[in-house]
């Protein structure tokens, strides 16, 4: 039986044979599987190898404070983030192995190109699936509102670019009026794509009962680091079948993200989403007053020739009235001088039947007076004839017997006898009768 | 004329004839006769006057329609 050893000897000969066994270095690829800074800048790690569920292989790491900080500056500023867990990483590690801590992996570099190139794999092949399952193109199917005015926002509210977006929008000088409504979101870190995909179902939601024009989603100001979860396959599907045109403003100098290319229309920052979006309403307002100056054009066209030929009937109406006027005026005319003439002709007959007659009655009334003078005439003859004094002037008395004349009076002798003569009245008595017969 | 307006030309005419009637029958006293012949004169003269007068009215009834 072998003499036994001391654990001290057992380690001391594994450190041995480690180092005459290993090189100093190895490249070694490993995903972070923990990662802890230590109060004095130190970072422990545990790198792990794996298959989908498996771990194959596991050892503990570190990288001491000087070199860490080396490594963590440089690996920022080319992969646009830090170092953190789930990372594939190409290291340089020196294999140590302590009496009392036992075997581990002193990390002396980290290659940030190979992170680089394996986040580029990974992002091929999120693109590779998305075309694949035909969610490239979903969004761009949508036709764009022309003047989108309910606008649902994705983004967080203390973002600066939020409210660049915001101040863009709600004071822009036509003062077109764009209702939009805020749905926050975390826009970095691990929780990113989560937050952004819930508040896209947020909005699907509310826009069942109130649609939306657009989705916009916006960020800006701040890191530009760790802009990871844009590139996400699960947000980029919930981008795809949305059923809203969603527009992009998320603010970053690199090659644009998934979420980018997934939606209908990727703008550089916020403030460019919001002049993109005002522009529609210009474009449309501009087209309206096309529109509206044809249709004053057409309008003054149309007003111009319907009063030609208004214009035209009036004058058409007028003459054919004139010339009515003037035939009835003639006609009048006519009629008048007929009344007229007609009227002299009775008037003159009436006039000569009246003078006839006039003669006619004077001469009737002339006879009548002269009939009635004759008649005057022959009565005063007949009465100067009978007048006593008439007889008396010849030289004849007239002899009366009590008022009786003689020749009625029946006379006898003795009777008182009274003569009248022109100038004398005799009384007498009558001495004796003599008949004549 | 007081009585112009009552006076009648016929009646006047008739009393006229009647009292000359009376006149040819004689049988009347001298003052009757007398009384007669002046009643008939005066109705005569009255006739006369009525005569020209009427003659003047239609003269001046015709001379007027004429000036008209």
């Amino acid at each position: 039986m072998q003499h036994p050893l001391s654990l001290s000897e057992l380690n001391q000969l594994i450190q041995q044979a480690l180092d005459i066994q290993l090189h100093p270095s190895y490249w070694v690829i490993a995903e972070i599987g923990e990662l802890r800074d230590s109060p004095r800048g130190h970072a422990y790690l545990e790198l792990v190898e794996k298959t989908d569920q498996q771990i194959l292989a596991k050892i503990r790491g570190n990288i001491w404070s000087y070199t860490y900080r080396g490594i963590s500056s440089r690996f920022s500023s080319i992969t646009g983030q830090s170092l953190k867990p789930g990372m594939k990483v190409l290291a340089q590690v020196s294999v140590q192995f302590h009496e009392v801590y036992g075997l581990s992996l002193n990390i002396k570099d980290i290659d940030p190109n190979f992170t680089l190139g394996e986040k580029a794999r990974k992002r091929q092949e999120t693109i590779d699936r998305l075309t694949k399952e035909g969610l490239m193109e979903l969004n761009r199917q949508f036709i764009l509102p022309q003047v989108p005015q309910r606008v649902a926002i994705i983004s967080s509210a203390n973002a600066a670019g939020f409210e660049d977006f915001i101040n863009q929008v709600d004071h822009n000088r036509e003062g077109f009026q764009v209702h939009w409504k805020l749905y926050q979101a975390t826009l970095q870190g691990d929780q990113a794509a989560a937050s952004m995909t819930l508040a896209i179902e947020q909005v699907e939601m509310a826009n069942q009962a109130h649609p939306f024009d657009l989705l916009v989603i916006i960020r800006g100001g701040g890191a530009q680091l760790d802009l990871d979860c844009f590139d996400d396959y699960g947000l980029a599907k919930a981008i795809a079948n949305t059923t809203l045109p969603v527009v992009t403003g998320i603010g970053h100098e690199r090659d644009e993200s998934i979420v980018d290319m997934v939606a209908h229309t990727k703008m550089k920052t916020p403030t460019a989403v919001a002049a993109f979006i005002l522009e529609g309403f210009r474009e449309f307002e501009d087209l309206l007053e096309k529109h509206l100056k044809i249709l004053e054009r057409n309008a003054a066209y149309h007003l111009q020739k319907e009063e030609r030929k208004i214009s035209q009937h009036g004058h058409l109406l007028k003459s054919l009235f004139q010339n009515q006027k003037n035939r009835a005026q003639e006609r009048t005319n006519l009629l008048q001088y007929r009344i007229r003439s007609l009227a002299n002709q009775a008037i003159k007959l009436r006039s000569h039947q009246l003078e006839t007659m006039e003669g006619i009655f004077k001469k009737e009334v002339q006879g009548i007076l002269q009939q009635q003078k004759d008649k005057m005439e022959s009565l005063k003859t007949d009465l100067i004839r009978l007048d006593p004094a008439t007889f008396f002037k010849k030289g004849y008395t007239r002899s009366e017997i009590n008022g009786l004349p003689i020749s009625k009076a029946n006379p006898q002798e003795g009777d008182q006898l009274t003569t009248y003569g022109a100038k004398t009245t005799i009384q007498s008595t009558i001495k004796s009768i003599e008949n004549h017969e | 004329m007081s009585d112009q307006k009552n006076f009648s030309y016929d009646k006047a005419v008739a009393r006229i004839e009647e009292i000359v009637r009376l006149l040819e029958q004689d049988d009347k006293s001298i003052d009757e006769l007398s009384v007669l012949v002046k009643e008939a004169s005066k109705l005569v003269k009255d006739c006369k006057s009525k005569l020209r007068m009427t003659e003047e009215d239609i003269l001046k009834a015709f001379g007027e329609d004429e000036n008209q």
